[in-house]
């Protein structure tokens, strides 16, 4: 089954149930699922800046994996990262996340 | 009366304002890309202008402009725009630069690489937007234009 997350919520989403369950496991092949995307949100957004320690794990997967990051435009620009995010890490809405995902369809979105 | 030692200004300091046509306390920075986004959301609901320019298409955007023009000065700039926050904040930067102008002013003052350098957060990919919304004011502006000397 393929997955595709989107990160909404903000409170322990990406320090606890990205750093500590999903990524480790991505790291260790036994997620369970082909994850082939992931869309950050708000304050979420920052996990994809450049030397963002969850990052930089978090990157070097979905290099290896082909797996889609993607950062929310606004809520980037609100925080003045669009610019300095992960080398080759896009920002975009709706429309730029379904068309990067639409030569690998996820079977579920799943939103955290 | 201020306190003293305060860190707010007595006047607004050009360096740090956004110009003719924004309300600044002296205190306010340079406008945001989240600024010009809000900005531009909001024009891009208000009414059409009387003079339409040809709609501009491209990689599945497209942005429109439309402008009022009275004893040949841009008085109004509304657009319509894809919602892409990046073309929705181009959009507004152009139609706040061109406000104001002459039409043969307006016309010299869209240089989409003055465009990229105004709002520099943009990632590289998504600087072609600057052009898109470029071409489309052009066109409103040579719409004007012939307009004008019917």
């Amino acid at each position: 089954m393929k997955v595709a997350y989107i990160f909404a919520t903000q409170r322990h989403t990406v320090s606890y149930v990205l750093a500590k369950m999903i990524l480790p496991q991505l790291e260790q092949d036994r997620h369970g699922a082909d994850v082939v995307g992931m869309f950050f949100f708000e304050d979420n957004t920052y996990v994809l800046v450049k030397g963002n320690p969850i990052g930089e794990r978090l990157h070097a997967v979905a290099k290896k994996k082909g797996i889609l990051l993607m950062g929310c435009d606004q809520c980037c620009y609100e925080r003045e990262i669009a610019d300095t995010l992960f080398d080759g890490v896009p920002i975009g809405c709706f429309p730029d996340l379904y068309g990067a995902l639409s030569g690998n369809m996820p079977d579920q979105i799943i939103t955290l | 009366m201020r306190a003293p030692n305060s860190s707010v200004p007595d006047s607004p300091d050009p360096a740090i304002c956004s110009g003719p046509g924004s309300p600044c306390c002296g205190t306010a920075g340079k406008p945001t890309m989240s600024d010009y986004i809000d900005r531009g959301l909001r024009r891009a609901r208000s009414a059409t202008l009387p003079i339409v320019g040809d709609a501009r298409h491209d990689a599945g955007q497209f942005a429109r402009f439309s402008l009022r023009v009275e004893r040949g000065v841009v008085t109004g700039v509304a657009f319509d725009a894809s919602v892409c926050g990046t073309l929705v904040a181009y959009c507004e930067v152009l139609a706040e630069w061109v406000t104001g102008l002459t039409i043969p002013a307006a016309a010299r003052r869209i240089r989409p690489l003055d465009l990229t350098s105004a709002l520099p957060l943009v990632p590289a990919d998504k600087r072609d937007l600057a052009l898109l919304a470029s071409q489309a004011l052009m066109t409103t502006i040579e719409q004007a234009t012939r307009e004008e000397r019917v």
